[in-house]
């Protein structure tokens, strides 16, 4: 378990810096098929560029889904089959550049927000709330989609991509639907419960079809218990890294909140993982927007809102390790009774 | 949990939004008049703090050239004794529960930066480039400076118990024995007993600036005088006001200050100290390396402290310092 932090690429000088200086030594950066086109020459370059660092380029994350282009792949349309070969192709070629993980997702409107909600101290989270966004977002395409379609496509996908994953070594995860909503725009969210993540890591059992274990969108989950989600994928192998931010609820209304403002006890969480033999690393994800910050080149939030993530997942990781050979933290009822006696 | 020394709007806002409670001056811009401050000055002071909805726990120095004759048992010292009296008790007047001061002339310093990985720099000190001269025009033996000490504990104390301002000392930093002619008293363990023992009071007690107790001679080896040692011990006795939570590498003749998580102290286990003493002060960050691109204040790197120092109550105590889980 290591603190993780996500960037765009091209990365400027001062990011990667500002990674080796914290001691945050893994790197995950947005991109990958669907984004721009890279080679497998460019990706080398990306993996020394960051090693040059002492840095590690841990995970590559992004999405194909939301682009147009790209549909046939989700509802098994007639360019399904080409569009798959091309991108298994660019997954060999991440996979023989040394890219340990790909994290994607299966949202084709992407990830959606509602209104920002003041949170501590007057910054900003963004907030969700389904009938507001219901009430704006138009149909997709016209029609609504029909969801065994989209999981007959999942699973095609499945079966073609998780063989070559295993054969380049690349493990290979799907980020929840955020918010996770019955649908958006007329196209079912199918990744928005528990039963739907068991339901993917069986189509493939192999430790290369997986999660993109984003926290923040798994707390958000109608009716399921967030620890009891950490500790059954954990168990199992199927978390290939974690979004350890906080939200204030679950979905259909919630916002996000600073790290430790949040509903989710992250004490608890980080715990579970351990005791779930979790080894993977963990990223800020987003943070909310404080004053005067500076703009960093990731997601959302600054550097100031970021640092602050990050020095809180190094304590907590820190301390989660630590407290096993003291038998776990300080029993504080017992100290307090101390004192009074 | 709690911070720092910059007045303006910016700071205090930034402080609230990651979560700051208390709020600490350190030097804060109150004119001195006639010697002293007023309390109209530190009432205003401290509507400012308040109204960001932070509260001013506590005042970390005067102006040094409202004291140092005090310290260093100049011509001066019944002049500046008085004034400091009158000072607490204006700042009682002003309801500010806590005074704390180092006591040392003169002031803090550094004798460089150390590159502390890839360019982030925090600051050093080497006894053998240290240079100070006198800072003084009379002689001032080391007898001399605890009966300096002494003078004020015992005629400061009971007039903060009666104002109901608690004080603390904070140690020689760097912790030498003399710097710039003057006898340093505040620099290891036996000197703090020492000192807390002259009156046994709750009003007179120790800022335990943890970096600071850090870099004493020894502090780094388990010889019954480390860090840890010193911490439980005087967290034991409640003579703890509050802490400043940074760390370093090294020890006095030479040491630098490092990243919070990243010197010779395991901040986890000292941590673990003060909670299983029933410490209920606050933590602050205080001094932080200098990062790529953050801003002189050092926004960035103090976001990180703060982060960091969170966690750690929270998870050593498992609890939230919101009250959420």
């Amino acid at each position: 378990m290591e603190p993780m932090v996500a960037i765009f690429w091209p990365a400027g000088e001062e990011v990667l810096q500002t990674a080796a200086q914290y001691g945050i030594k893994n790197v995950l950066v947005y991109g990958g098929p669907g984004s721009q086109h890279m080679t497998y020459q460019d990706y080398v370059a990306m993996r020394m560029k960051i090693e040059s660092y002492d840095l590690k380029l841990a995970a590559i994350e992004g999405g194909f889904t939301p682009q147009l282009d790209y549909h046939d792949v989700m509802f098994g349309g007639p360019k399904q089959d080409e569009l798959i070969e091309d991108l298994l192709n660019q997954v060999r070629d991440m996979g023989r550049a040394g890219i340990p993980i790909y994290g994607y997702n299966w949202m084709p409107n992407s990830w959606g927000r509602a209104q920002p909600t003041i949170v501590r101290g007057g910054a900003l989270g963004t907030g969700y709330d389904y009938d507001w966004e219901n009430s704006r977002r138009p149909s997709t395409f016209g029609k609504d989609m029909d969801e065994d379609t989209m999981w007959d496509a999942l699973e095609y996908w499945i079966k073609a991509v998780t063989p070559v994953a295993e054969e380049v070594g690349m493990r290979c995860g799907i980020h929840p639907d955020d918010p996770p909503v019955p649908q958006r725009g007329g196209v079912p969210s199918i990744f928005r419960n528990f039963a739907a993540y068991k339901r993917l890591v069986e189509i493939v059992d192999s430790d290369y079809n997986a999660i993109e274990f984003c926290q923040g969108t798994f707390s958000e989950m109608p009716g399921e218990d967030i620890y009891e989600m950490i500790d059954y994928f954990g168990k199992r192998n199927k978390i290939l890294y974690v979004h350890f931010r906080n939200v204030s609820g679950k979905a259909p209304s919630f916002n996000e909140e600073f790290i430790n403002t949040g509903y989710v006890n992250m004490k608890k969480a980080m715990r579970t993982y351990r005791d779930a033999g979790f080894t993977g690393n963990f990223i800020d994800d987003h943070c909310p927007l404080m004053v005067n910050d500076d703009d960093f080149p990731g997601n959302l939030g600054g550097y100031r809102s970021r640092l602050f993530a990050q020095g809180y997942i190094a304590g907590v990781i820190e301390s989660v390790k630590k407290e096993v050979e003291y038998g776990g933290p300080v029993d504080m009822s017992a100290v307090r009774k101390g004192a009074s006696s | 949990m709690g911070l720092n020394s910059s007045s303006n709007r910016e700071a205090l806002r930034f402080m609230a939004q990651l979560g700051v409670q208390d709020v600490v001056l350190n030097t804060p811009p109150v004119p001195t008049k006639n010697g002293k401050w007023e309390l109209g000055d530190l009432i205003g002071l401290k509507s400012g703090v308040e109204s960001w909805g932070l509260k001013l726990t506590a005042i970390e120095n005067t102006q040094i050239d409202m004291r140092h004759h005090l310290i260093s048992g100049g011509p001066r010292f019944d002049e500046q004794l008085e004034n400091m009296i009158e000072t607490i008790k204006a700042i009682g007047n002003a309801g500010i529960p806590m005074y704390t001061m180092s006591w040392r002339y003169p002031r803090y310093y550094r004798t460089g930066h150390v590159d502390i990985g890839w360019g982030a720099l925090g600051t050093a000190y080497d006894a053998e480039v240290e240079n100070w001269p006198s800072v003084i025009d009379w002689e001032i033996s080391l007898d001399r400076a605890w009966e300096c000490l002494e003078t004020w504990v015992k005629e400061a104390t009971p007039v903060a118990e009666k104002y109901g301002v608690r004080l603390g000392l904070h140690p020689v930093d760097p912790p030498m024995p003399e710097i710039g002619g003057v006898p340093s008293l505040l620099i290891n363990f036996e000197n703090y007993k020492r000192m807390i023992d002259i009156v046994d009071s709750p009003y007179n007690s120790i800022l335990l600036c943890q970096g600071s107790f850090s870099q004493f001679a020894g502090a780094d080896q388990e010889n019954g005088e480390s860090i840890y040692d010193m911490i439980e011990y005087f967290v034991k006795r409640e003579r703890v006001l509050y802490v400043h939570f940074r760390n370093v590498s090294g020890t006095v003749p030479k040491f630098h200050e490092t990243f919070v998580n990243t010197g010779h102290v395991d901040m986890y286990k000292a941590m673990r100290i003060y909670a299983e003493n029933g410490f209920n002060g606050f933590f602050m960050d205080d001094h932080v390396p200098m990062t790529i691109g953050d801003s002189s204040w050092g926004h960035r790197s103090k976001a990180y402290a703060n982060g960091y120092i969170q966690s750690l109550i929270e998870t050593v105590t498992d609890t939230s310092l919101y009250g959420l889980h």
